[in-house]
């Protein structure tokens, strides 16, 4: 029986061969350099970033950028999303009021409002930072309410039956019960939020990790595109475990 | 003396969906009274209409004609005298026994010196002493339902309202279950209204029994009960136990649709007193 390590053990051996095939490819000249730089290339390439940035900008910087306009948006997004979720989730006006709207929005790809911000807002920190939000907060609605729907009636029934008033029916009730739902919520909007800011930063920016790209491209330092989206990769990936962790913490009591 | 809860000629009828054209008439003139301190259970097979009783009790509902009194009152509202221990578990997942036993007062905004003791008592009383940390996915089924008992118990309800609590247990769990709310009745005195489709535990635990029968709900036929207390095992055992048990299938069957052992049994209808067995007397506790 094949155990769980020995499954991970295939995922590392998998990265291992890309790295051997890319090395290979590289080296041996059936690629042509510029498209494809070395494994050494994008080494020193690496080292150069973390020491020099990239167009007189820091690392640290194009990193941050985009991870603080990706939180900015994110936590609007929840701040916002969870209240507007519960209400169109528990309070059936609200959804006839709210819903179409949300309905109609939601499957627009962001990036298709990224000229209209601009339009509005110019090119500054605001409209990359409510582009992200709004996307969040549709998603975060999305589930939040259908969180609320699927609570057992029987569950809200017991709470009343013992004292609950109505604002505690909410805050430790209703909330705790749709917070599965709200997890996936978030989950998914971190993950969208971190891909909405890449496509804003390639339209308009001064720095960021979708900036450096659009400019390395523009410039032809093709390493640096490839750095880009290691990078951004990297960083999906640890913005997906983050989630993971906080999830399973909060929501230990499901017993998963 | 006003009996403790009282139906009067109450109705219920729920309205029109796409299906059910004119709405469906879940309750058709109940008459049903529970005297304090009772153990009366309401028998009847899906359909008639004996969760929708306890929900009106309750006040999750309000009746489309007829009055629910409770003490000579008539019903308003959902209040904590008034428990009911459902049978999907209701346990907060997201907290622990304790939390979940102590989440009336809690709500209520009681002091926590004041429920602490008592807390510790419904917990042990129901058997739950060792796992008042565990959270609900950590408990079997039955000890759910003990939990949900104890969450209920630590309000002092007058009334506890019990809704097929222990229909999903195995047969084991179940009779364990029983006793225990039959130990429950002994120390805290409740009123106690029963719901359930298993003719055993009607008669095991109550003293009176109400039989329902279909489309729409209405009482059939009610039935005293009349062996003593404490009750064992051995009551299953026992030839009145078997009889009426016999007697009360046969009643239930006789009103189903489909039915085919139309009996002369049907013809005590309408929620009179039991004919068919005027030897039974109903069993009172003050």
């Amino acid at each position: 029986m094949p155990t769980n390590n020995s499954y991970r053990l295939l995922s590392w051996l998998t990265w291992l061969f890309l790295l051997v095939a890319w090395a290979l490819v590289s080296n041996m000249g059936w690629v042509d350099p510029v498209i494809l730089p070395s494994p050494q290339v994008m080494f020193r390439t690496t080292i150069d970033f973390i020491a020099a940035g990239y167009s007189a900008t820091p690392a640290w910087r194009h990193i941050g950028v985009s991870v603080m306009r990706t939180f900015a948006g994110l936590g609007g997004g929840i701040l916002f999303g969870i209240p507007v979720g519960l209400l169109i989730g528990y309070y059936r006006p609200a959804n006839a009021i709210f819903g179409p709207i949300f309905s109609f929005i939601r499957p627009v790809p962001p990036i298709a409002f990224i000229p209209l911000v601009i339009l509005y807002f110019g090119i500054g920190e605001f409209p990359k930072i409510l582009l992200i939000g709004i996307a969040a907060f549709l998603y975060i609605v999305l589930n939040t309410s259908n969180g609320v729907r699927a609570i057992p009636i029987d569950l809200i029934r017991a709470a009343l039956n013992l004292g609950a008033k109505p604002h505690q029916l909410i805050a430790r009730v209703i909330l705790p019960a749709a917070l599965p739902q709200i997890m996936t919520g978030i989950k998914t909007a971190t993950a969208l939020s971190w891909a909405i800011v890449v496509a804003a930063e390639l339209v308009a920016a001064q720095a960021g990790l979708g900036y450096m790209i659009m400019d390395a491209s523009t410039f032809f330092r093709v390493p640096y595109v490839y750095l880009g989206i290691i990078i951004i990769g990297v960083i999906g990936i640890a913005l997906e475990w983050c989630t993971n962790v906080m999830e399973h913490r909060m929501l230990h009591w499901r017993g998963r | 003396m006003a009996p403790k809860v009282e139906l009067r000629n109450v109705s219920q009828r729920f309205p029109s969906t796409a299906s059910r054209v004119g709405g469906t008439l879940a309750l058709d003139s109940v008459n049903l009274h529970i005297e304090e301190h009772e153990i009366v259970s309401l028998l009847g097979p899906s359909g008639c209409g004996k969760s929708t009783i306890l929900n009106l009790i309750a006040g999750f509902a309000t009746p489309t004609t007829g009055e629910i009194l409770v003490d000579g009152k008539q019903v308003s509202g959902i209040k904590p005298d008034r428990l009911v221990v459902f049978q999907s578990p209701t346990l907060f997942p997201w907290l622990t026994v304790m939390d979940n036993v102590t989440f009336g007062p809690r709500m209520r905004g009681e002091a926590v010196a004041t429920y602490k003791r008592l807390a510790e008592k419904v917990i042990s009383d129901v058997g739950l002493g060792r796992f008042r940390d565990h959270f609900p996915y950590q408990l079997s089924g039955g000890m759910k339902q003990r939990a949900q008992i104890a969450r209920a118990l630590i309000n002092r309800p007058e009334i506890l309202l019990l809704d097929e609590p222990f229909g999903a247990l195995d047969a084991q769990t179940r009779l364990e279950m029983q006793q225990l709310l039959l130990g429950i009745w002994d120390q805290y005195r409740c009123t106690i209204i029963f719901i359930t489709h298993d003719v055993e535990e009607a008669l095991f635990l109550s003293h009176r029994t109400y039989i329902l029968s279909p489309h729409p709900g209405r009482v059939h036929r009610e039935v005293a009960v009349p062996f003593g207390r404490p009750r064992t095992v051995a009551l299953f055992s026992d030839n009145t136990f078997s009889r009426l048990k016999g007697e009360i299938l046969t009643a239930l069957q006789s009103k189903l649709p489909y039915g085919e052992h139309a009996s002369e049994l049907t013809q005590g209808g309408g929620g009179e007193k039991d004919v068919a067995a005027p030897s039974l007397t109903v069993v009172r506790r003050a």
